[in-house]
């Protein structure tokens, strides 16, 4: 196969760029921007801070541990709304039946930095709670908590009643790391592993009314099937670890944004990453645009273009209906296809070619879609960048992973699309789209 | 022959979500996910031989018995005992005394303190239906000392039953606890079976068929401990369940849990699946008799289809049809064997091969890309489900020759 004319492949961060191994001269790194610091999760599977203006190397955890290469990720703004969110200590905090010891325990980011919440008091209501902002009526928020299992099962994680209507949640099950129960107008929630035993549990729901009584609750909860028991929960001095409280408004949650203090918040800004390539690196007649890529639900592109939204090769994320677009549009579309993929939130293995008479997209080792026969291409000097975005002004950005982006500036065959679209093995396939191998 | 879809064999990956199957023709591997659902957490047991729980729609590879791994496609249950491992006894009960079959300290240890018979009484809540049999079970350990255990119905009362002479339960079933087995024994008005998990512990099942419908207030079963005083033996988790074979165990603290039934659909595609001839095989075995069908199918998701259909009295259908015309051939299997199954479909005809012995019946012709989909259950996804365990699936896009169909499908 032949080699590739610019290759992103994650392999270190760069401050104000996201590097590209081909072509060797540079002019393939993309313009990295992010105005604020962030947190990724480090090769040792520990969430680090990383600078402002440095792109961000993931690691991806399966099963709380680290399995295979990096990826960037691309995030859009969001704000955590927790005063406080490692310092249970603080009166910010309202303990209720319980107690909080700082400094218990190793963190998510590998410091001894987590709290012990412990259960005191009579039999009663055993819980941990904050009180937010006042929410935006009618707009969605991702509340999440990192939490480790001492010697107590059962947790509620939900939101107060004030702001969403009612309490809406989940009985999380700390011994078998699952959700057993979920309480109100959930709309998501979520279980991930980390490092050390260490899990982040995230729900999702709508705010119903601009109520400044609304906040995140950690409760022990007497079993995992009835939702409203935290009240008949004994008291046995029962202890479970904390850490990392995080209310975001948005649909999904994000990146662990840390605050310790700033009563209003703290922003994690958007990021970007556009302008790779120049006109010497694309071919307008004829080529291949692949990408590795696990998109966050909302609808974004990556694009070879011209500058402007008149001339592309595009990869279109379709988050309502989780389908890859594949789209070459010169004025007009000359082929496009659409493949609805199997799961939300994987990895995909994606190539569009585009030559004149002669187009196909292919995803995961299958060619999905195909013209034959009719549709143009480029004239000559038209393709100069490829972009995380649509292509113009930062219109639809691409928020997500991204474990490579290759171009090739000749039409591959089907066998080498085929190849390049599949894995190496069984273990590689599984572990590259976050299966857990058994 | 090319095999151009896989799922098992040894290669078993899962997800919230999805179990994978996988294309690896010119050595390069494709994801064939299928969609899975459960919407309730489960219990499996994983590859070091313990019960794990996974969560809701967490697809399951089981390892009792299988070193390779089936996947395990279960129905619903309920378990009625409202304490799976919190146990009364009129001697002494040591929780948390032992390992477990799940690999942690939460095994109690039930000593005798009386040389007369003791009891470990299971509290329970359902109703009962009538001429429906339900599987009573719990794991026992010996610990040092050989007895007896009888799992009794208690009051006979509870389960509608018209007194026997047997001291007034309507139901018992005898255990004996021996330092390298336990042993089903002698039994009234049920059957009985013991079941190995390895390191030592043993799950013993009583299946008991009602005769009349009943709501009990406050019922429980007993087990009778029959031994010198000081006798002591390890227990943990019981299970009561309606059915009438024991499923995964469904972990209960304070009331009765519900485990949903397990769904897998939608795997494979177009390409994978050549219409026009192949094969589909599967080595499977249901988890008892089917009492209603239950189907693996290939298909366009509606009625071009060909499948297995594990029917009553060990019947295993081989069916093609179109929408207007249908060929099967049919045969007598013991389903909860493990079975390796062929099925050769092509327009000029069809062969469904058994552990290595072939039948031949009539074919259809698909048109190309008709069949897309590959399901544990009919054809819409959601009747017939295949319920047991599935060690091997794979479709093989041309039609195999008899010697090939016979070397695949032999045992």
């Amino acid at each position: 196969m032949a080699k590739p004319k610019l290759a992103l492949i994650p392999a270190a961060q760069g401050s104000d760029k996201l590097f590209s191994v081909l072509p060797s001269s540079g002019v393939g790194d993309f313009d990295f921007i992010r105005p604020s610091s962030a947190t990724r999760i480090n090769s040792k599977g520990l969430i680090e801070e990383v600078a402002t203006k440095e792109s961000r190397l993931n690691y991806p955890l399966i099963d709380g541990k680290v399995v295979g290469c990096p990826h960037h990720i691309l995030e859009p703004e969001r704000r955590n709304l927790v005063t406080y969110s490692e310092d249970f200590s603080q009166g910010y905090w309202t303990k209720l039946n319980s107690s909080i010891t700082s400094n218990s325990v190793i963190s998510p980011d590998g410091s001894l930095n987590a709290s012990s919440f412990t259960q005191s008091g009579g039999t009663a209501e055993h819980s941990i709670y904050n009180t937010l902002p006042t929410l935006t009526s009618g707009a969605k928020y991702a509340g999440s908590v990192f939490l480790k299992y001492d010697d107590w099962q059962y947790f509620q994680v939900r939101f107060r009643s004030g702001g969403f209507g009612g309490e809406i949640g989940v009985i999380y099950d700390a011994i078998n790391k699952t959700i057993t129960t979920t309480n109100g107008n959930l709309l998501s929630s979520k279980v991930e592993d980390y490092a050390n035993d260490w899990v982040r549990i995230s729900i999702v729901a709508q705010s119903t009314s601009a109520n400044n009584f609304a906040g995140l609750v950690v409760a022990y909860n007497n079993s995992g099937t009835v939702f409203n028991d935290p009240d008949s929960v004994p008291n046995t001095g029962a202890n479970a670890y904390i850490w990392g409280v995080q209310v975001e408004q948005g649909s999904y949650p994000t990146s662990y944004i840390p605050n310790n203090g700033e009563s209003d918040g703290v922003t994690r800004a958007a990021e970007t990453a556009n302008g790779s390539g120049s006109a010497a690196t694309f071919n307008d007649s004829e080529g291949v645009l692949m990408a590795e890529i696990s998109a966050l639900p909302q609808t974004s592109r990556i694009a070879l273009n011209d500058g402007t939204t008149s001339n592309n090769v595009r990869f279109v994320y379709d988050a309502g209906a989780n389908r890859i677009d594949g789209i070459v549009f010169n004025g007009s579309n000359q082929f496009a296809s659409q493949y609805t993929l199997p799961i939300q939130g994987s990895f995909n293995k994606i190539s569009l070619k585009y030559k004149p008479n002669d187009f196909a997209l292919w995803v995961n080792g299958f060619k999905v879609g195909s013209l034959i026969g009719s549709g143009s291409t480029f004239t000559e000097g038209t393709l100069s960048e490829l972009d995380f975005d649509a292509g113009s002004n930062g219109l639809l950005p691409f928020y997500g992973s991204t474990k490579q982006i290759q171009y090739y500036n000749s039409a591959l065959t089907d066998i080498e699309l085929e190849q390049l679209t599949s894995w190496t093995s069984f273990t590689d396939m599984a572990q590259g789209q976050q299966y857990s191998i058994k | 022959m090319a095999n151009t879809l896989k799922f098992g064999n040894g290669n078993w990956a899962t997800k919230e979500g999805s179990a994978l199957a996988y294309n690896d023709e010119n050595g390069n591997f494709k994801p064939l996910p299928f969609d899975f659902s459960r919407a309730s957490s489960a219990t499996v047991i994983n590859k070091d031989g313990l019960i794990e729980e996974v969560g809701s729609n967490i697809p399951r590879i089981d390892f009792l018995g299988n070193t390779q791994g089936a996947f395990l496609l279960e129905p619903s249950r309920s378990n009625f005992y409202t304490q799976s491992n919190l146990f009364s006894f009129g001697g002494n009960v040591t929780s948390n005394n032992a390992l477990s079959p799940d690999g942690t300290l939460n095994a109690s240890k039930i000593t005798k303190t009386s040389s007369s018979d003791q009891f470990v009484i299971l509290p329970w809540s359902a109703s009962l239906s009538t001429s429906t049999t339900y599987s009573l079970s719990f794991f026992v350990k010996h610990n040092g000392d050989d007895l007896d255990l009888r799992y009794e119905s208690n009051n006979y009362n509870d389960w509608g039953a018209t007194p026997v002479d047997d001291g007034g339960v309507s139901w018992n079933a005898l255990f004996e606890v021996r330092e390298n087995s336990v042993i089903a024994s002698t039994v009234n008005n049920c059957t009985s079976n013991v079941i190995n998990f390895g390191n030592g512990w043993y799950r013993v099942v009583v299946y008991v068929t009602t005769s009349s419908s009943i709501t009990p207030t406050s019922p429980s079963n007993l087990i009778r401990v029959i031994g010198s005083d000081t006798k002591q033996f390890l227990m943990y988790g019981a299970m009561f369940e309606q059915g009438s074979y024991s499923t995964s165990l469904i972990n209960t603290q304070g009331s009765t849990v519900t485990r949903l039934a397990d769904s897998c659909n939608n795997g494979a595609n177009e390409q994978v699946i050549n219409s026009t001839e192949g094969v589909l095989y599967a080595e499977v075995s249901l988890l008892s008799p089917a009492t209603s069908s239950a189907i693996i199918s290939l298909s366009d998701g509606s009625s071009n289809r060909l499948f297995f259909e594990f029917f009553t009295a060990n019947r295993l259908y081989a069916i093609i049809e179109n929408g207007s015309s249908s060929f099967n051939t049919v045969q007598t299997i013991t389903q909860t064997n493990n079975n390796k199954l062929a099925f050769k479909y092509s327009a000029s005809g069809c062969k469904l091969y058994i552990n290595g012995v072939g039948y031949s019946f009539s074919g259809l012709n698909f048109s190309s890309g008709t069949l897309d989909t590959l399901n544990f259950a009919s054809s819409n996804g959601t009747s017939a489900k295949f319920i047991g365990n599935v060690k091997d699936v794979r479709v093989y896009n041309t039609a195999l020759s008899d010697s090939e169909l016979a070397a695949l499908t032999q045992v």
